[in-house]
């Protein structure tokens, strides 16, 4: 009876340890996906959330163009937000290997020029440019581009020709958009680092080492930059010389980074703290408590902060909220739920606040800045 | 459940040895490889035996099945002669199977840690122990020679090395006597055929997922091959020099253990009664000679 069954059983434990290792296999290709990039030219909305880049006009309340480059690996992502200046749209995606025999990852630069004439028209595409995912979106300053790698470069390049104009290698991955201000570059890395660097040559000025990794974007002022670290602490450093002024204290790490309105510094910890400091003495104004994680930067609107939230990553079915808090005490305006958490900042067009989220219900959801009720919501058709 | 008792201690355990080891993470990795290797290890070397053994049975058990097709019964008997039991050789397997959790978590883990965008960072905040520090371990240095542990190996150097040690250590798991008789038809003996295979379809396979991996990923199973060719060869040689002791006790137990067993008792019984005929101190003198040869023999 059982040599009946013997020949059945090898083959199928032999086919159960293969299908095991395929199975972890596929899994090592999970890890290279992020939160939509979501920026705005105060007239369109553009959306990385992926396997495509989106233009959506708030205006006719539908989507302008959607960009893959057409001989790109299917594999291929976008998730930095775009960069948009003057019609000119800067993109970098997250690679894609070149193939299974050529292990390197290809990471493209693509300048495009949006025409409002439909699908926006190439400038120039470079693969040569950088060697790893970007994840800061990049930043254009007149005719240059600044753009962070995750293998711990900051490139400047030509944004008319894409050519390469100088690099700075810092000690990790570079997850922030630089801030710009006289000249003068300030980039956060994951190094705990911050770095002031000449913006013509690439030069250091200096360099001031704080106590958590800087995931997020350093904002300056006249004479100070504000940097949020892992560190628990939001940091004032002077511009010149990069010696810490002040700290303000959260409770836990300070994800993305603050946003600076009327003198006034404000900003948000993951576990749902909302401060609102001094911007010049780093004293405590209010500070408010949501109990929902945040991991984006407030928006200051006139009279309003915006804060985005997530959900308990470990929820079973978690959601997110936009929540409203009056300028002056922190006291909560009004609070809507989205169907995903919220993990990228909102960006302000006309009378929408719009967030951008991971949901097969939807991509993008307006709600009134002034009431919170929902203006519309945009999601993607799906791919035949 | 996967997560709780998998992949987050793996994850917490490969993040523990990073802070120990200097904020190395190929040591971190190195390190933790050992150890799992070394956890596994009795199962390990049990699978392994258990292959050898039913793999250079093969040939017995065909001729048993040829032989013994219409018999069941008769077959059965056959096998119980030469110990061979079907059930045993379906557990020879299991270690493999329990071992298979382990090595998907293993790698899982390692991605995780080493996952280099916001949202994988996120998601292993929410896998890390309270008592670990992750704002001080943070951030987890990618760079090692001129590979970022992140990304694949973009000189092929790591795929060659999967490719080779896995060779070796498959070669290394293939009994002696399939290696010599592998010119020999392989229809003959079809486990010997899935092993020939294996040999090269393993290392092949995981060479070609070493071109898309995580470098430090085609590290761990670089360094757990080298365990594994260590194991391998360790098994070999205690499995010779079995070979060798049984060869060698075999021989002279033909020849003298069937007389010596069987002149004991007579010998005993003479002596006795010589010791009776003799004199008081020949009687209290006589001590009957210790039966050691059969039983223990039997034991040995």
């Amino acid at each position: 009876m059982y040599a009946a069954k013997r020949p059945l059983r090898r083959p199928a434990i032999f086919l159960l340890i293969i299908a095991s290792y395929l199975l972890a296999a596929c899994g090592a290709r999970t890890a290279n996906t992020n939160w939509p990039g979501l920026s705005t030219d105060g007239q369109k909305v553009y959306v990385a959330y992926g396997p495509k880049v989106l233009a959506y006009d708030v205006a006719a309340q539908k989507a302008a163009w959607s960009f893959f480059p057409a001989d790109a690996a299917p594999t291929l992502q976008f998730f930095a937000a775009p960069s948009v200046q003057d019609g000119r749209i800067i993109l970098g995606d997250f690679g894609a290997s070149g193939g299974m025999l050529s292990p390197g990852v290809v990471v493209t630069l693509y300048a495009l020029n949006d025409t409002d004439q439909g699908t926006p028209e190439s400038l120039w595409t470079n693969s040569e440019l950088v060697s790893d995912r970007i994840v800061a979106p990049p930043l254009q300053i007149g005719d240059q581009l600044f753009v962070g790698t995750a293998n711990n470069f900051l490139i400047a390049v030509d944004a008319t020709s894409g050519v390469k104009q100088w690099e700075f290698e810092a000690g990790h991955s570079i997850w922030g958009q630089p801030a710009y201000k006289e000249g003068v570059l300030y980039v956060s890395s994951l190094d705990k680092s911050i770095y002031a660097l000449d913006a013509a040559t690439g030069q250091k000025r200096w360099q001031t080492e704080l106590g958590g990794a800087l995931a997020s974007s350093p904002v300056v002022n006249t004479n100070l930059v504000y940097v949020a670290s892992f560190d628990n602490k939001l940091h004032a450093l002077d511009m010149q010389t990069g010696e810490e002024k002040w700290v303000a204290e959260a409770q836990d790490w300070i994800w993305d980074a603050p946003a600076f309105a009327g003198g006034i510094v404000y900003f948000a910890d993951i576990k749902g703290n909302i401060f609102a400091v001094d911007g010049e003495s780093g004293e405590q104004i209010w500070s408010q408590q949501l109990k929902l994680p945040v991991q984006t930067s407030p928006v200051v609107v006139d009279e309003t902060v915006y804060i985005a939230s997530g959900d308990d990553i470990k929820a079973e079915n978690p959601q997110g909220a936009l929540t409203a808090l009056d300028i002056a005490d922190g006291k909560q305006k009004w609070q809507q739920t989205a169907p995903a958490p919220l993990y990228t900042t909102p960006v302000v067009v006309g009378n929408d606040i719009i967030v951008a989220l991971q949901s097969e219900s939807a991509l993008l959801i307006a709600f009134d800045a002034e009431t919170g009720s929902q203006n519309w919501i945009y999601t993607p058709p799906q791919e035949q | 459940m996967w997560d709780t008792f998998i992949l987050n201690p793996m994850i917490n355990a490969l993040l523990m040895l990073y802070d120990f080891l200097g904020n190395n993470f190929v040591l971190a990795i190195a390190v933790f490889t050992i150890l799992i290797r070394l956890l596994t290890l009795p199962l390990n070397l049990r699978q392994q035996r258990s292959s050898i053994k039913m793999q250079e049975m093969q040939p017995q058990i065909q001729a048993i099945q040829k032989k013994y097709k219409d018999n069941p019964q008769k077959m059965q008997e056959e096998f119980q002669k030469i110990g061979y039991n079907p059930a045993e050789s379906l557990a020879g397997c299991l270690p493999l199977l329990i071992q298979m959790p382990i090595l998907i978590g293993l790698y899982r883990a390692i991605i995780i840690v080493l996952g280099s965008t916001p949202q994988s960072l996120f998601e292993l905040t929410a896998r890390v122990y309270d008592y670990i520090n992750l704002t001080d371990l943070l951030p987890i240095s990618n760079k090692f020679l001129w590979l970022n542990l992140a990304q694949p190996d973009p000189l092929f150097v790591l795929p060659v090395l999967v490719f080779g040690t896995m060779f070796l250590q498959q070669k290394l798991m293939t009994p002696a006597t399939q290696q010599q008789n592998k010119n020999k038809k392989q229809d003959d003996n079809p486990m010997a055929g899935m092993t020939q295979s294996m040999q090269w379809t393993m290392p092949i396979m995981f060479g070609f997922f070493s071109l898309q991996f995580q470098a430090g990923l085609s590290i761990y199973f670089v360094l757990s091959n080298i365990i594994g060719i260590g194991q391998g060869y360790y098994m070999r040689r205690s499995m010779a020099q079995l070979k060798e002791e049984q060869a060698v006790k075999k021989k002279p137990a033909v020849i003298t253990s069937e007389p010596e067993v069987k002149a004991e008792p007579k010998q005993d019984k003479a002596d006795l009664e010589a010791a009776m005929k003799g004199t008081p101190e020949e009687r209290k003198q006589y001590q009957p000679r210790k039966r050691t040869s059969k039983r223990k023999k039997r034991k040995r």
